[in-house]
């Protein structure tokens, strides 16, 4: 069907990858940034949030080459990766929260609801099993414990706003309980340090 | 904007300031960064214009490209001061029934930065992306806004072209045409008669067309609906 106005016709003669005409422009930034500052490892952001006292922290993946981190908190696991994506080194965070939505049809309004409340990240849908995730990106390049604390905690609160209004309103388990009918489950406690035994007498 | 309100004083009140002199601008996040920003935008050889809200003031600032709208400006938060980049990717679709799936999809593709349907009228697909300012240094900026816009370029108008949306530069065109089309029905004809009519034609009196004639036999059953059999479905064995 041909479009009715030209720009349209020009997005979709090129199956919807039209260009931005600053990108060209652009290409010699993007493909060689220069020299930007190195951003921390996974060893340094874990050491942070275990520092800050983030609940249940426990590596992600293979224990010799871990992908990221995880926090277990009583609604939700929220996961920390580092990836490279065009060129620069991204903090990722990611939490799926709602499992098995029964509303099938509603999901997707309430989805796109919730988007256009969120301030940082994105909810969407995932499938097989469905259940609705959320994800924010951050450039990684100059993060410190100030700014990586402030992103997690920020993360953490809309995460747990949105996703208990969307699992009442899609009438969803919560992701963690369909992990611990898995058999996946928060690390355990430390044991606390056993006091000394009082001998003398008072 | 008006030449007599740009002669009297600047949009938000209060009076243009003397020759030389600084224009303070309103904005609901002041402070340095905005010199910061703009001094990022001209040095990446950007063109753009400073977007100024009737009641709010400065609110970014918008960049000319060819294919999408782009807004970038600084947001002050609870958490601080962010960085926003918007981009409205087409204003108004023909396919508006499919913009939620289009979006939910968009954003399971999306690897940073989030997209966003405003019902409208006109329907918008936006995408968004913000990151707190400290993040984004002199060096970072460059690669940071071409890393968000290759993003939208990868995924974002794949949501366009699933909706079939209008772009926002083709809004005169749709304007003009839905304008062709009131001076059609005002006239009394169908907007199919006058399809080229320019414009700025104006509609032609009632006075000038002749009387209706009163409708013949002949007429009158070539108006009818024409009414066929209805076949009957083939017997199932």
């Amino acid at each position: 069907m041909a479009a009715p106005f030209p720009c349209q016709e020009a997005v979709l003669s090129c199956g919807g990858s039209a260009r931005f005409a600053v990108l060209g422009e652009m290409e010699q930034t993007i493909d060689s940034p220069g020299n930007l500052p190195t951003a921390p490892d996974l060893q340094q952001l874990r050491a942070w949030l275990d520092a800050a006292g983030v609940p249940a922290v426990q590596w992600l993946g293979p224990a010799e080459q871990p992908s990221g981190v995880g926090a277990w908190y009583p609604t939700h696991l929220q996961t920390l990766e580092l990836r490279t994506l065009h060129g620069l080194r991204w903090l990722v965070l990611q939490s799926t929260f709602c499992a098995k939505p029964r509303r099938g049809v509603a999901v997707q309004p309430l989805l796109a609801h919730a988007n256009l409340q969120m301030e940082a990240g994105r909810w969407y849908r995932l499938l097989k099993p469905t259940r609705l995730a959320c994800s924010y990106e951050v450039p990684a390049h100059l993060i410190d414990v100030t700014q990586l604390l402030e992103v997690w905690e920020r993360f953490r609160r809309e995460v747990v706003q949105h996703g208990i209004e969307l699992t009442l309103r899609t009438r969803s388990e919560r992701w963690i309980d369909a992990l611990a009918a898995k058999g996946v489950r928060p690390p355990p406690k430390a044991r606390a340090k056993r006091r000394p035994v009082r001998t003398e007498v008072l | 904007m008006i030449a007599s309100e740009l002669l009297t004083g600047p949009p938000w009140g209060g009076q243009w300031p003397a020759d030389g002199q600084v224009l303070e601008v309103p904005t609901p996040a002041p402070g340095p960064h905005w010199r910061v920003l703009r001094t990022r935008l001209e040095r990446m050889g950007l063109e753009f214009d400073p977007n100024l809200h009737d009641e709010l003031g400065l609110v970014g600032y918008t960049l000319r490209l060819r294919n999408a709208q782009l807004g970038i400006g600084a947001v002050q938060r609870p958490s601080g001061l962010h960085l926003a980049l918007t981009a409205v990717l087409c204003r108004g679709m023909e396919r508006e029934g499919l913009a939620v799936a289009a979006l939910d999809r968009a954003n399971r593709d999306l690897r940073l930065g989030q997209m966003l349907f405003y019902p409208g009228p006109p329907a918008e697909l936006t995408f968004y992306a913000t990151a707190p300012w400290a993040l984004v240094d002199d060096d970072l900026f460059a690669p940071y806004l071409a890393a968000v816009l290759r993003e939208v370029e990868d995924v974002g108008f794949a949501a366009v072209t699933l909706v079939r949306g209008v772009h926002p530069s083709d809004i005169p065109e749709l304007w003009q045409q839905l304008e062709n089309v009131l001076q059609g029905l005002m006239a009394g004809q169908s907007p199919e008669d006058s399809p080229d009519s320019p414009p700025g034609s104006e509609p032609s009196e009632p006075g000038d067309r002749p009387p209706p004639a009163e409708p013949s036999a002949a007429t009158r059953s070539e108006h009818k609906p024409v009414r066929t059999k209805r076949k009957s479905k083939p017997p199932t064995h």
